[in-house]
């Protein structure tokens, strides 16, 4: 695409895709990218910014944290329609507990009331309110403030430039292999691009995942198309899926009114992919015994007309009947899975003839099982198996959306391809700021040869400040105000955002007035002050601190600290770096810890 | 205007504007008009390409619906990629164009040939 018109190869204009089409939405993907990253811990972001929850030290037996949550319950609420009881995990430092009415769906993806007990002695915390990591998350995909279908159209348009920009980026690059382990420090340009080309290269693909399943997620949205030719609407294409993933035959097609709300309240949901089922009541007059995957019981309810639950308990005379011991179902359960924990207790019309217990697992099987996790029902007066897992029957192109997604979303995974997958992201974070620094020493020389920085010059240069390091000042301001505004305060969640985005605006009016190279090295000192006051400010303000949370092994606030402090080394090596770069060329900023931090998930 | 007037057109106007600093900066607006125009063909005519592609290939293999629909979709966005990069890879503006009209008018053809109803 040269202005000339002149004859060029393939890689040339390929050269000049890739530099455009990344610049023209790098802001929005640096943003997306970075807090997206974030959200694979926002479960320890949410623990983190409600300290209220760090006093709850789980025991080590999950027999007796279930125990203490059942006693809560029979305490607190016996004649409930349901319980549900969701145990602590390397992710979650307390006992979360969900108290459905007697006339409530049981299995409703949502309702109930939600109560949050400490895991050791069963007192019940009411934490402060706050979005938490869900703020950030939710900013990844739906951005803020405006409606939010827009919002994930222009996400879906930014992710297909990404994916554009990746594409193109790989064709560009003769010596794929060869650059990846070429890297030229203190050469100026050189040693950007080589930096880019390695975190590039080196999470290719993780890059090649995440924007493609990122997409997918998005497909009911931006492609509705294919499914929409084949299937009246999207409930019915997913009631298809689990068809024949059960290896039942696809039901039949429905129209109606009557499903059109809740393909709306569906839409409301995000675009989880949501296992509608077959009336769970039909399923089990067939005689053919529930199923027990929990995503597709979750939809039957949920898709389950109400009239239907209520045939369902007028049929069974109810009486109360005392719950059988938990601790049996429990050991049979762990047994059953050596290498998986209980995630999920549920307890249907407990205290009642009819009870009907379901212990789920913590981790789905394998990334394929999307949404699906091995279950075991039992009947909740004699304890006897009602329902074991069977095995179920995943289409290529169905585990290939299953697996990518999974990733995307980190739904189910451990801890370990957890980590991984935020190293990942970090890379590709630095891969987007990399980028973008390079657009700009690309043409410095150029600009001072002519003189005067030109307007698109200063725009791309302030506005790179203003995402690279203004948005975690700004994340940073997030989690400040979180602990500085009092937690009895109404609204103070909104409190909380807007901090978020003036800080987020100051950073850019800061850059816009400040020159350049000071704007850099100021902001960076602002950044690696803040990430390094997070743990002090942690333990002056009702968390746990850090000799504590590691003592006491709770590692997601221990590592929520860790991680700042980490960021806050990366914050001051990069100022460091620029401050003793005298160069005529341009602004510096870390490639040193880039490159160290590459070569830590090379090791890793 | 054909492609090739259209760069023509450019480089006379980048041969006739003297070697200046502040010159060598501008850019003439056909060369503007041919990447805005390039950028439309590549976002709306590749959606409506990956559109219909995902449409054809859904209504292609009604024996395995969901397999069908959940191929078709994400071959449509990875056909939508490719169509931007077959955009900005030629070197004409009327062949990029040509390379996206003429596989849409083909699977318009083969959607209506499949009982497609519009």
């Amino acid at each position: 695409m040269r202005v000339d018109g002149k004859a060029e190869g393939p890689r040339q204009s390929m050269s000049w895709l890739h530099t455009w089409s990344s610049l023209i939405l790098g802001w929005l993907l640096y943003a997306i990218f970075l807090t997206g990253t974030l959200s694979f811990f926002q479960s320890e972001m949410t623990v983190w910014m409600k300290p209220e929850l760090h006093q709850s030290l789980p025991p080590q037996s999950q027999v007796q944290q279930v125990q203490t949550a059942l006693n809560f319950l029979q305490h607190k609420a016996p004649d409930a329609g349901a319980w549900n009881i969701n145990l602590p995990s390397s992710r979650q430092t307390t006992t979360e507990l969900n108290v459905r009415g007697a006339n409530e769906d049981p299995r409703a993806r949502r309702g109930g009331e939600r109560i949050t007990i400490d895991s050791s002695t069963g007192e019940e915390i009411k934490a402060r309110e706050t979005r938490g990591g869900g703020f950030l998350y939710r900013f990844h995909f739906e951005l803020y403030g405006m409606p939010r279908i827009w919002a994930r159209w222009i996400v879906g348009i930014a992710t297909l430039m990404m994916f554009v920009a990746i594409i193109s980026g790989v064709i560009t690059h003769k010596k794929i292999f060869k650059d990846f382990f070429t890297f030229r420090a203190g050469k100026g340009q050189r040693s950007w691009l080589d930096a880019h080309n390695a975190t590039a290269v080196l999470a290719l693909p993780f890059h090649i995942m995440i924007t493609f399943s990122g997409l997918l997620l998005l497909m009911y949205m931006l492609m509705p198309w294919g499914i929409s030719s084949v299937y009246p609407d999207r409930i019915q294409f997913l009631q298809a899926q689990r068809a024949e993933m059960l290896g039942e035959k696809p039901p039949p097609h429905q129209e109606g009114g009557g499903r059109e709300g809740r393909g709306e309240q569906s839409q409301n949901q995000g675009n989880r992919n949501m296992v509608a089922g077959q009336d769970r009541s039909q399923s089990m007059s067939r005689g053919e015994g529930s199923v027990s995957q929990s995503g597709q019981q979750r939809g039957e309810r949920r898709n389950g007309s109400p009239r239907d639950g209520a045939r369902e308990r007028r049929d069974l005379p109810i009486q109360t009947a005392a719950l059988t011991d938990i601790r049996p179902l429990m050991l049979y359960a762990q047994k059953q899975w050596p290498d998986n924990t209980v995630g999920t207790i549920s307890i249907i019309r407990p205290n009642t003839t009819n009870s009907e217990i379901e212990i789920k697992a913590l981790y789905a099987e394998s990334v394929l099982h999307r949404n699906v996790v091995p279950t075991l029902i039992f009947n909740g007066v004699t304890g006897e198996l009602v329902s074991d897992a069977k095995p179920v029957y995943i289409s290529v192109p169905t585990g290939i959306y299953n697996a990518v997604t999974v990733l995307h979303e980190g739904r189910g995974l451990d801890l370990g391809l957890r980590w991984l997958l935020f190293i990942s992201g970090v890379v590709g974070t630095l891969m987007v700021a990399t980028g973008l620094i390079l657009w700009c020493v690309k043409r410095a020389p150029q600009q001072e040869k002519q003189g005067f920085k030109s307007f698109g010059f200063r725009l791309v240069e302030n506005l790179n400040i203003a995402a690279i390091i203004g948005l975690p000042i700004a994340i940073a301001s997030y989690f400040y105000a979180n602990r500085l505004i009092p937690a009895q305060l109404e609204n103070r969640s909104d409190l909380e955002i807007k901090t978020f985005f003036w800080i987020w605006l100051f950073t850019l009016i800061y850059a816009a007035l400040r020159p350049v190279r000071q704007a850099w090295l100021e902001l960076l000192t602002l950044a690696a002050l803040m990430y390094l006051c997070i743990p002090v400010l942690n333990a002056l303000t009702d968390g746990r601190a850090l000799w504590s949370s590691i003592y006491h092994e709770q590692w997601m606030v221990a590592s929520f600290d860790l991680v700042c402090l980490f960021l806050a080394i990366l914050f001051i090596f990069s100022f460091f770096k620029l401050k003793k770069h005298k160069g005529t060329v341009k602004v510096k900023k870390h490639i040193q810890p880039k490159r160290a931090l590459a070569e830590a998930v090379e090791e890793a | 205007m054909s492609s090739s007037e259209l760069t023509q057109q450019s480089s006379v106007q980048v041969q006739q504007v003297p070697r200046s600093k502040r010159a060598s900066k501008t850019t003439p607006i056909s060369y503007r008009i041919q990447i805005f125009i390039r950028f439309v063909v590549a976002l709306f005519g590749g959606y409506a390409l990956s559109a219909l592609l995902a449409v054809v290939i859904s209504l292609s293999f009604k024996n395995t619906p969901t397999s069908a629909v959940m191929t078709a979709t994400m071959l449509a966005f990875i056909c939508h990629v490719c169509v931007f990069i077959w955009v900005f890879l030629q070197h004409s503006l009327i062949k990029s164009i040509m390379g996206v009209m003429i596989p849409l008018l083909i699977l318009t053809v083969i959607y209506f040939g499949l009982g497609g109803t519009s």
